[in-house]
């Protein structure tokens, strides 16, 4: 059960894992295929809650250390912890907080040990008061659900931010989770949309280094349309920029309910602890698959992921 | 008539400061008058293939410039001159006038390489403060730089009264209360912490003190001195701090984020004082600190690189001075020394009038008195750039054999004699 008394402990104890003298985050090929694909979204960043992807674990003795992590992990990353972790995460005192998005991967059984997490800013601009816009988009086969869904957000935007710049970061990448590139028509389909819906538009171009030199980023409305809760569930871009005074759209707005604790992240956003959404667990069913295919690397197998889709869309 | 290539980028730097200087250089260049001819050159980030480099070149050639003067503090040049050189090869070469910022310590391999062209060029190397010519000179094999603050717009910053209830108003602060100010990053070199801490160890029971600090963080850490940071590390090392203090001291100290320059006007007549006790390794100069004199706002400084350069001979009181030492792992600032300017500004305030001291200010810092620099340099007989001391090279040699580890800084974490070999220019 998470109290106030084990997060202010987690806190005063300042012990986060990836600032532990035997963390490397290029240890494995995985690791390293992880943080290159996805570049710069799996990115380090720091409180004292622990934020931590679960494929950076070396064993699992290490959570004891910690009396909270906040994971950052994608379902796929998260169902194979799970799964390969269950009984010793029963023994462990470690709370965990994970994205709401991932709820339904939960045991029942162990519920108690789980809360969720979420980011809100207090100060918001709407797109129409922005001086720019800034659109961040990594592109491949298994990084963009749906097109469809992306043409219906930029017509929705597409009133609301007439003649303002837009910024555009887009990057042809692959799932971490895939060992080889899939040819894909995505990126210049995707390139196009942008160009014809907003044709009024001055449209620039940058490189994700021009993104990461820039220091304020007031009056700046940013859509991350990288919404993959598969393999990730924590843009470090978007802490980044929020630092630095940007507006992030799929930030909340700082009024939410059940909220058990408030930390502030940067001088515009914070990161809310809430309990664990109060829904139908789905771990029975990816239990019974990894029963079914025992051999099989949940990371790298398909059907897994698909079977994980239905239950995190 | 003289011909000058100004060479800097056309994409404004990620420092905001920067970003004005580089703006008030050329300002200060456009303020030669018709003796000059000032022809721009755009030399960015981007301009970083050898074929853009390339034409860069031959562009800036084509010219016949009798002075290049590089503006900007990145790119660094070491590039551009590989191809600049080969095209002087037999021609009389034009006078280099290169502006140094306060990074000019991160490329220290770049200057050396740049070392082999330059030799053949007349160069001048103009620098911000005094403790910066130290520093330089020091680099530098017999030739000594010259000294050109980074000038400031009088019709940009100036005392106004009216500016000056406005501001207090909207901070909702009494007239008899007093406000101390922070400009710039929140940042571990700047100590920010510990200005926080100071100002409440101070304040603690005073509620007629505020502290207003205009800035967003960052995570830059002190790599000279191995101490990496992450993102969001400082904030929540600061704020840490900050939360825990008792509430009405909380309301006392604010934290305003990151503003647009032309709104720190309002904000520095408003504001009975700044505070800035930065140790920073690139405090070449200080140009909050020399905009916010216009204004006539009185100082408390740390005494380290260009920031002494804030002391005035006929007003000493308007700019206090904190001790800076290096000590054996890092920079060490006096706390006590900070904490008693903090509560003697408060018990005696600056008798003399905003105006005097902006005037003094405008005097030294001014983008007319900057321009006359820069004319002098340009006219004066050229000096064949003799090479850069024996100093430059072995850092340059030790940062590429190193590999990997701080150059400044041992395995057992103290600081190496290298640096404070460089660094004492920044000290008393």
């Amino acid at each position: 059960m998470l109290t106030l008394d084990k997060i202010k402990a987690q806190i005063s104890s300042r012990q986060v894992l990836i600032k532990s003298p035997t963390y490397n985050p290029y240890r494995t090929n995985l690791q390293s295929q992880f943080r290159s694909d996805l570049y710069p979204i799996p990115l380090n960043y720091f409180h004292e809650l622990n934020p931590f992807t679960t494929i950076d674990l070396d064993t699992i003795e290490h959570l004891n250390y910690c009396h909270i992590i906040t994971l950052r992990d994608g379902a796929i990353s998260f169902s194979d912890f799970l799964l390969n972790n269950i009984n010793r995460i029963q023994q462990l005192e470690t709370h965990f907080l994970i994205r709401p998005e991932l709820a339904p991967l939960i045991p029942e059984q162990f519920k108690s040990k789980f809360s969720s997490w979420r980011i809100s800013q207090a100060k918001r601009i709407r797109p129409e008061e922005a001086d720019n816009i800034f659109l961040f988009v990594l592109v491949g086969e298994d990084l963009i659900s749906n097109i469809h869904n992306l043409k219906n957000q930029f017509l929705n935007l597409k009133d609301k931010i007439k003649s303002k710049n837009l910024i555009l970061f887009q990057s042809q990448r692959k799932s971490p989770f895939e060992n080889e590139w899939k040819d894909s028509t995505l990126f210049h389909e995707l390139l196009d949309m942008i160009k014809t819906i907003f044709h009024d538009n001055k449209i620039n171009y940058v490189k994700i280094k021009d993104v990461m030199a820039t220091n304020s980023w007031h009056k700046i409305y940013c859509i991350d349309l990288f919404e993959n809760h598969l393999l990730h569930s924590d843009n470090y871009l978007n802490h980044f920029i929020a630092a630095r005074g940007g507006t992030i759209e799929r930030f909340l707005i700082n009024n939410q309910d059940d909220i058990i604790f408030r930390l502030q992240l940067s001088l515009y956003h914070e990161m809310t602890i809430h309990p664990l959404p109060n829904i139908k667990t789905h771990f029975p069913e990816i239990l019974f698959y990894k029963k079914k295919f025992p051999k099989s690397d949940l990371l790298w197998d398909k059907a897994f992921h698909h079977l994980i889709k239905k239950y995190c869309p | 008539m003289l011909k000058i290539a100004c060479v800097f980028s056309n994409k404004p730097s990620s420092w905001i400061s920067c970003q004005k200087i580089v703006f008030n250089l050329h300002k200060a260049y456009q303020l030669l008058g018709n003796k000059f001819e000032l022809i721009h050159f755009n030399f960015s980030d981007d301009t970083i293939n050898k074929n853009e480099l390339e034409s860069l070149a031959n562009e800036i050639f084509k010219q016949q410039p009798d002075i290049i003067t590089f503006l900007d503090h990145r790119p660094h040049p070491q590039q551009l001159f590989d191809f600049l050189m080969p095209l002087y090869n037999n021609q009389e070469k034009p006078k280099i006038i290169f502006h140094i910022f306060g990074d000019f310590s991160l490329h220290f391999t770049n200057w050396y390489e740049l070392e082999k062209n330059l030799l053949k060029f007349p160069v001048e190397f103009v620098v911000a403060s005094d403790r910066q010519k130290i520093l330089i000179d020091k680099m530098l094999n017999s030739s000594t730089s010259i000294i050109c603050p980074f000038p400031v717009e009088t019709n940009e910053f100036y005392f106004d009264e009216n500016l000056r209830r406005q501001q207090r108003l909207s901070w909702n602060i009494k007239e008899q209360d007093k406000v101390y100010i922070y400009t710039g990053r929140l940042t571990r070199q700047k100590r920010t912490k510990t200005l926080i801490e100071s100002f409440a160890e101070v304040f603690h029971e005073n509620n007629d003190a505020h502290l207003f600090l205009y800035g967003d963080p960052d995570h830059i850490g002190d790599p000279f001195v191995g101490v990496h940071e992450i993102e969001g590390e400082y904030f929540r090392y600061l704020y840490r701090y900050f939360d825990n203090l008792p509430e009405k001291l909380k309301s006392r100290i604010h934290f305003m984020g990151g503003v647009p320059n032309k709104e720190l006007l309002s904000v520095y007549c408003g504001a009975d004082y700044l505070v800035i006790p930065s140790v920073h390794n690139d405090e070449d100069f200080g140009m909050s600190i020399a905009e916010a004199q216009f204004t006539g706002l009185p100082a408390i400084l740390s005494d380290w690189g260009g920031l002494a350069s804030f002391h005035h001979e006929n007003l000493g009181e308007a700019t206090r001075f904190i001790p800076v030492k290096i000590g054996t792992s890092s920079k060490l600032l006096a706390k006590n020394s900070l904490k008693k300017h903090l509560k003697d500004s408060f018990n005696e305030p600056l008798k003399q009038s905003r105006e005097r001291l902006a005037h003094l200010a405008i005097a030294k810092f001014g983008i007319e008195y900057c321009s006359r620099i820069i004319m002098d340099t340009l006219i004066a007989e050229k000096n064949n750039f003799k090479g850069f001391s024996a100093l430059l090279k072995q850092i340059s040699f030790e940062e590429s054999t190193r590999r990997g580890l701080p150059l400044f800084v041992s395995k057992k974490g103290k600081l190496r004699k290298i640096y404070k070999e460089i660094y004492s220019a920044y000290t008393r």
